[in-house]
């Protein structure tokens, strides 16, 4: 799953560093992701994981870094 | 001389964004990133410049995160982009208009009403955002 998060990044993130060297408890928005980016991240996560992220999921923390995301992920595909 | 409050009165938010990636995230998302991002009222406004859309979509963006700035949430509190809209006012400028979460963190942090400025050339869109805090 972080490989898919990683690719999501790397194309929707536009972050001032490579993806590749992005570890899961990288700040992602000290790695340059601004907030219009964060918004295209969560776009491009919900298509590639089938989700949609709920409006209490519309937190800084949920998208600063790669370990987060992948948590927020599991946690809105729990069950299937 | 008496010593004063550390804490400003008068908050001040500001963000620049590019047209083109406002421009980009609705051509790749469409309707997802316009209704996520926008109220009703805001993409009724903004669809009336037709071919320049994205330069009014982005003077909006700007200003919700000038505003985000001014109500400095906590990473933890959920804000949506929709919970702050971008008013036309009679005199034809701006203003804002806060929902949900972003009200409360207004009313947390004793702020008045918002004044907000937006400009915008065909490259970049800039808003700034200044609320007064009650004493």
């Amino acid at each position: 799953m972080i490989e898919r998060i990683r690719a999501i990044l790397r194309d929707h993130g536009r972050l001032s560093v490579d993806a590749g060297l992005l570890g899961d408890d990288t700040n992602l928005y000290e790695a340059g992701m601004s907030s219009h980016a964060s918004v295209n991240v969560m776009l491009a996560l919900e298509g590639e994981f089938d989700v949609e992220f709920p409006d209490a999921m519309f937190r800084r923390e949920v998208f600063g870094t790669m370990g987060a995301i992948r948590a927020a992920i599991v946690e809105l595909t729990k069950g299937r | 001389m008496r010593s004063r409050s550390a804490a400003p009165r008068i908050l001040v938010g500001t963000d620049l964004i590019e047209v083109a990636s406002v421009a980009e995230s609705i051509q790749r998302f469409g309707d997802r990133y316009l209704t996520r991002v926008y109220t009703p009222t805001e993409r009724r406004y903004c669809a009336r410049a037709g071919r320049d859309a994205a330069l009014h979509f982005a003077a909006r963006f700007a200003a919700k995160e000038a505003v985000m700035k001014v109500l400095r949430p906590t990473p933890s509190d959920a804000l949506t982009w929709t919970s702050i809209e971008v008013v036309r006012s009679a005199d034809g400028g701006c203003g804002v208009r806060l929902r949900g979460t972003a009200r409360k963190l207004a009313l947390r942090a004793a702020l008045g009403a918002f004044a907000i400025s937006l400009s915008h050339d065909k490259r970049y869109a800039i808003a700034v955002a200044v609320a007064e805090r009650s004493p």
